[in-house]
């Protein structure tokens, strides 16, 4: 028998799409969204391979050739979009930012409950892209170095949850414009809540679809990409990024909405490299320093700096054994002695930088 | 020959996608990179969407069905799964919920407040 499957190139794939179709069935005989077509499919097979005592890997070698075509079909995810263009041109930005909030609360709720139940960086990154469409999130959890069939589960899940508890959800949070009702079921439970947004309306269903995930993905990729790197090296290019905005002409660089911003960006890195507590030194260092210089004040600039900035990158400078960083330190820690002793610390207030 | 045409451009696609994941090897799928650049093609029109409707259509179709096998290697993964299913149940629970109101909201009070201003 075990033969027979693993030489067949048809029985598994026959097997998947039967139980598909009683999935198919279930859900339009109980009308209800747990019963998911997919969700249903899976656990029949998994009850058939159990009952049977198939091993998986000869099932999988037989049902291999259904996954061919995801890749095809990620692509073909394509046209959806393109569909919807015209919608997504008239609402970009409402739409952006609704999906990055989307996102940076889908990563830090998934970080911070990690962290509460102990889970390893393993399970972590598994989880990471839990809201992203099947095909993509399990190839995001593979190059990441998570399981991926425990992420296409997580994935699964998440759907049928989102189809749940759309409704009410909507109701329960006062979420009353159909594009953000649609993007709020599609960046937290993509495709498989498409069916429920569907069901609440037209712009809603239409809202929902590929083209969130698309752009969440965006966002997720920026996210990731830093993933893995040291917490310090690319909190190091945000504070680039922050001298930039503090000497530049434009307002909006120099006011305290972009402080918040780049606030909030350190905040998201530290996050995404976490790699132990030792990570939080960095960022904090240069939160501090951030909001100091934000103050244009001379005196507190100091104060962040020879405090909280410096101190903080020295320690994490000899953790992580970077000597050049140390000597930088030691030399800024310095040189705002220096600063201090030539102007004096009240006239400090006076100084234009 | 319809739908082989449709099919042979999606495949092209996708390949390009694939050999460009070679040369620019970001953590993100080959799908993606196929799907952005199908995106892209089609925004400037140099494949008209009826040169891949049908076909995609059908491939979108079908998608769910493909990750039949790859649900059913949870039992593969049991093992690893099983200490953490609480927690993990739990995990995607609360950031569903989570995520969907942040996003709802967010954009609910864009939207009026570009609304309002109109």
């Amino acid at each position: 028998m075990s033969d027979l499957i693993l030489n067949s190139s048809t029985i598994g794939v026959v097997v998947s799409l039967s139980a598909y179709g009683v999935g198919v069935l279930v859900k339009n005989k109980m009308k209800k969204a747990i019963f998911n077509p997919l969700l249903v499919s899976i656990v029949l097979v998994i009850i058939l391979l159990l009952v049977l005592n198939i091993d998986y890997a000869k099932f999988n070698h037989s049902a291999q050739y259904l996954s061919y075509f995801l890749t095809p079909a990620t692509v073909a995810l394509a046209i959806p979009l393109y569909k919807q263009i015209a919608l997504l041109k008239e609402h970009l930005r409402e739409i952006l930012c609704g999906v990055l909030a989307g996102v940076i609360s889908s990563l830090c709720s998934v970080f911070v409950m990690s962290l509460l139940f102990g889970l390893n960086h393993e399970y972590y990154v598994t989880l990471l892209p839990k809201s992203i469409t099947t095909a993509i999130g399990m190839g995001v959890a593979q190059e990441l170095g998570g399981i991926s069939n425990v992420a296409v589960a997580v994935i699964v899940i998440t759907g049928v949850q989102g189809n749940i508890i759309a409704e009410t959800i909507c109701k329960i949070a006062k979420i009353k414009h159909p594009i953000s009702r649609g993007l709020a079921i599609g960046t937290a439970s993509h495709a498989v809540g498409t069916a429920k947004a569907l069901e609440i309306g037209e712009i809603e269903g239409a809202m929902n679809l590929f083209r969130v995930q698309f752009l969440s993905y965006l966002c997720y990729t920026t996210h990731l990409l830093l993933l893995g790197a040291i917490t310090g090296g690319i909190s190091y290019i945000l504070n680039t990024f922050r001298s930039f905005c503090l000497g530049s002409k434009i307002e909006f660089a120099r006011s305290k909405k972009m402080c918040m911003i780049i606030c909030t960006l350190q905040i998201a890195t530290l996050i995404i490299t976490w790699s132990g507590w030792i990570s939080l030194l960095p960022v904090a260092a240069n939160i501090a320093s951030t909001i100091g210089g934000y103050t244009y004040n001379a005196r507190k600039i100091r104060i962040a700096g020879m405090f909280v900035n410096s101190p903080l990158w020295i320690i994490y400078d000899i953790i992580v054994g970077s000597w050049a960083g140390i000597l930088d330190e030691v030399f800024s820690e310095g040189s705002m002695i220096i600063s201090i002793v030539r102007y004096g610390w009240k006239n400090l207030d006076k100084v234009n930088e | 020959m319809r739908y082989l045409k449709q099919f042979a451009v999606i495949l092209g696609v996708t390949c390009v996608g694939e050999i460009l994941k070679y040369f620019i090897p970001l953590p993100i799928p080959a799908s993606v990179y196929g799907l952005v650049l199908m995106l892209i093609l089609l925004m400037t029109h140099m494949v008209k969407l009826e040169m891949v409707k049908d076909a995609s259509g059908f491939l979108v179709e079908i998608m769910p069905v493909m990750f039949i096998p790859a649900g059913a290697g949870l039992i593969a993964y049991w093992v690893q799964l099983r200490p953490v299913v609480v927690p993990m149940l739990v995990i995607t629970l609360l950031t569903t919920v989570i995520v969907m109101v942040v996003t709802g909201k967010t954009t609910d009070f864009l939207i009026g407040r570009k609304e309002r201003k109109k």
